[in-house]
């Protein structure tokens, strides 16, 4: 139990250092909301090596940690709707079809967008914000895809040791 | 990384472009004006030939609104995050920028047909 805690902790503090780094990259581009998503790293690691609840509960631990600390309240609230799609889509895309991690990751990466995206068009009733739609579906098919390759290469090395540990 | 994986990914992207190609045909009337919405109501109209500043202000903030040379560009943000702020200045039809924190967008749009019933 302890040694489980113990993991959870880690990875939990590891997303949360991960969402620091990605403050830190100083990405400023015409469309709001692209970014790489490192911290998805961790989770994705959690979802292969662990279990579907404890990746949830780190990826959930980590927006608001993150949320909390680096960004506003708002911005807080489309992560909350982009990480929830973008786990459920996750966790299901590994269960029910036979996509390897890095589709996985990519189908992450997209519907966590949609998720921001959805989430913006609720909380500011226009449709017009579809209009980022497109580009945010490119970015997050590119950034889910470099990690998912990085995922696959560390759920390789670290699965041993994760599932020893839990 | 499995071969299924990389149709995915060739797949998403195609339809990313098809969206956008498809957007842009679909908004391909030239721009006119530029409007600025807080909530669902609207703020502020201007012709994109206008070349001014000004001080979009709600309740919950403020947002300076940069008009030059047909393109309609934010500048200042009252909120943290800045991201309209960062968001390139717009100049097509359909193209948007969003404050999310104030509630504010700003559009452009080709010009309103009460507009035009009015002027002729």
């Amino acid at each position: 139990m302890s040694k489980k805690v113990a993991v959870y902790g880690m990875l939990t503090a590891l997303a949360f250092l991960l969402s620091y780094v990605e403050t830190l990259i100083p990405f400023s581009f015409a469309i709001p909301g692209i970014k790489l998503g490192l911290a998805n790293l961790v989770v994705i690691t959690a979802l292969y090596c662990l279990d579907i609840k404890s990746a949830f509960v780190i990826s959930m631990v980590r927006i608001l940690l993150s949320g909390l600390t680096f960004s506003s309240l708002s911005i807080m609230l489309y992560s909350l709707g982009g990480g929830i799609l973008s786990f459920l889509c996750m966790a299901l895309a590994k269960h029910f079809t036979s996509f390897g991690i890095t589709g996985v990751s990519v189908l992450g990466g997209v519907t966590h967008n949609l998720g921001q995206l959805l989430t913006a068009v609720l909380v500011v009733h226009t449709g017009s914000l579809m209009y980022y739609f497109p580009a945010l579906l490119a970015a997050g098919t590119v950034a889910g895809a470099l990690i998912g390759l990085l995922g696959g290469l560390v759920t390789e090395r670290l699965r041993p040791f994760l599932q020893q540990a839990v | 990384m499995k071969k299924k994986d990389g149709i995915l990914i060739l797949v998403l992207l195609a339809a990313a472009a098809v969206f956008f190609l498809g957007y842009r045909l679909w908004n391909r009337k030239t721009p006119e004006e530029v409007v600025v919405y807080v909530g669902e109501q609207e703020y502020a109209r201007f012709s994109v030939k206008e070349n001014r500043e000004f001080l979009i202000e709600t309740e919950k903030g403020s947002n300076l609104l940069i008009l030059k040379d047909g393109t309609a560009d934010v500048t200042e943000a009252s909120c943290p995050d800045k991201i309209c702020v960062h968001q390139s200045p717009i100049s097509q039809t359909g193209e948007t920028i969003v404050c999310m924190p104030n509630r504010v967008i700003v559009t452009i749009e080709q010009a309103s047909q009460k507009r035009i019933m009015n002027e002729s």
